[in-house]
């Protein structure tokens, strides 16, 4: 299984970013080789529409999940119609948002806007 | 000559400028603030004839689509995603360039206009009204500002009100236009924003000139801004209880004595500026 998480940096140490789109690095995850990739966000700053990039690396890395703080009502129309769901996580470092996930401790983001209200 | 007034503060006095100038001076008026138009409300304009202003949007065709994503990673805009069953558009976001059907190998792509807004253009008592408006939920007036433009090429000489600050819709109502009226207010943060819309017209290269709204007395500030930087000081709007009243009715200001006079003579001083800025301007090229 593939997992992506929104990252502020490339090392599974490096804190998760909460934004999805405008994050810096999305880092993925295999469960099967147990290896993380880091790659750039091309998007981080783009005018708009950073959400719907985001989701297309997802779709291509051919991720199964994504583990963010929030996503928006684009990002999020995009992953739900390749059967990707969101995770919700706090501010935790990469690793440990992976390890909450595979034990099952995040709840799965139902519906689009900012979980931080 | 093409006349824009721009602000960079927002509720300095552009309408107010642009609406009551249009009317002294005879010319007309072309609202390109698409995204809150009001210069209509002052000039009233009747026998209004109404048109859209569409943009190409992509549609595509699911069973030619074979999904190889050239057009989603070609859409500078983002406004393609695609899913593991289809490519979907986000209309809004789509500035209707084409590119996505000029990658597509596939002819899978074929292009429908969407109606973004509407251009009203009426008669105001002998002068001409030309109105932009944006439709609500729509994130992008650039299309309509070109369209009002276009429209407007026919006329010589005309006012274009612009919307506030110094973004993409400013820049497309200043381009090509022949000068540009900053109004502004006597205030720190009327200063603060000119001085950003100042910086614009200078890197496009339109001659300009200021004129100061709702003067209360002291207007020392701008004078100085205005000398050490060389700019021309093209008039004063007093602030009086009387301009509040007729514009809170949805008057123009001259219909006031007073301010009829002080705009006469602010348009003949802008256009007396304008033609010299402009002989100037072509001479230096």
């Amino acid at each position: 299984m593939i997992i992506i998480v929104s990252s502020t940096g490339k090392e599974a140490t490096s804190m998760a970013d909460l934004r999805f789109g405008r994050c810096k690095y999305f880092g993925i995850y295999n469960t099967e080789t147990k290896k993380y990739n880091f790659i750039q966000n091309e998007a981080a700053d783009a005018s708009q529409g950073a959400g719907i990039a985001a989701a297309q690396v997802v779709v291509e890395s051919k991720g199964e999940a994504v583990l963010t703080g929030n996503l928006g009502p684009k990002a999020f129309k995009v992953l739900t119609g390749s059967n990707i769901y969101g995770y919700t996580i706090g501010e935790v470092s990469v690793e440990n948002a992976i390890a909450a996930f595979l034990e099952n401790k995040l709840s799965k983001i139902l519906e689009f806007g900012n979980s931080q209200k | 000559m093409e006349i824009v007034v721009l602000s960079g503060k927002g509720g300095t006095g552009k309408t107010t400028v642009a609406t009551n100038l249009s009317k002294i001076l005879n010319i007309p008026y072309i609202d390109c603030d698409v995204e809150e138009p009001n210069g209509y409300i002052f000039l009233k304009p009747d026998n209004i004839n109404q048109i859209d202003v569409k943009i190409l949007n992509p549609i595509i065709d699911k069973d030619k689509c074979v999904l190889c994503g050239r057009c989603v990673s070609a859409c500078q805009f983002n406004a393609l995603g695609m899913t593991l069953s289809s490519v979907i558009l986000f209309e809004e976001l789509c500035h209707g360039c084409g590119v996505c059907k000029l990658v597509c190998p596939f002819d899978a792509i074929k292009e429908e206009g969407r109606s973004i807004g509407v251009i009203s253009t009426g008669e105001a008592n002998g002068i001409l009204c030309m109105t932009g408006k944006l439709n609500i939920k729509e994130p992008m007036g650039g299309p309509i500002i070109s369209k009002l433009k276009l429209l407007s090429e026919k006329y010589e000489n005309k006012i274009l009100d612009s919307s506030p600050g110094t973004s993409c819709s400013v820049v497309k109502t200043l381009d090509g236009a022949d000068y540009a009226v900053l109004v502004t207010e006597p205030t720190k943060f009327g200063l603060h924003d000119l001085k950003l819309a100042v910086e614009l017209v200078v890197d496009m290269k339109i001659p300009f000139g200021i004129i100061v709204n709702r003067n209360v007395g002291d207007i020392t500030m701008l004078q100085e801004y205005c000398i050490s930087e060389n700019i021309d000081l093209i008039g004063e709007i007093p602030f009086s209880r009387k301009a509040a009243e007729l514009y809170s009715e949805g008057l123009l200001l001259i219909e006031d004595p007073i301010y009829r006079d002080i705009f006469t003579k602010i348009g003949a001083r802008l256009m007396e500026k304008v033609k010299g800025r402009v002989a100037d301007a072509i001479s230096s090229n």
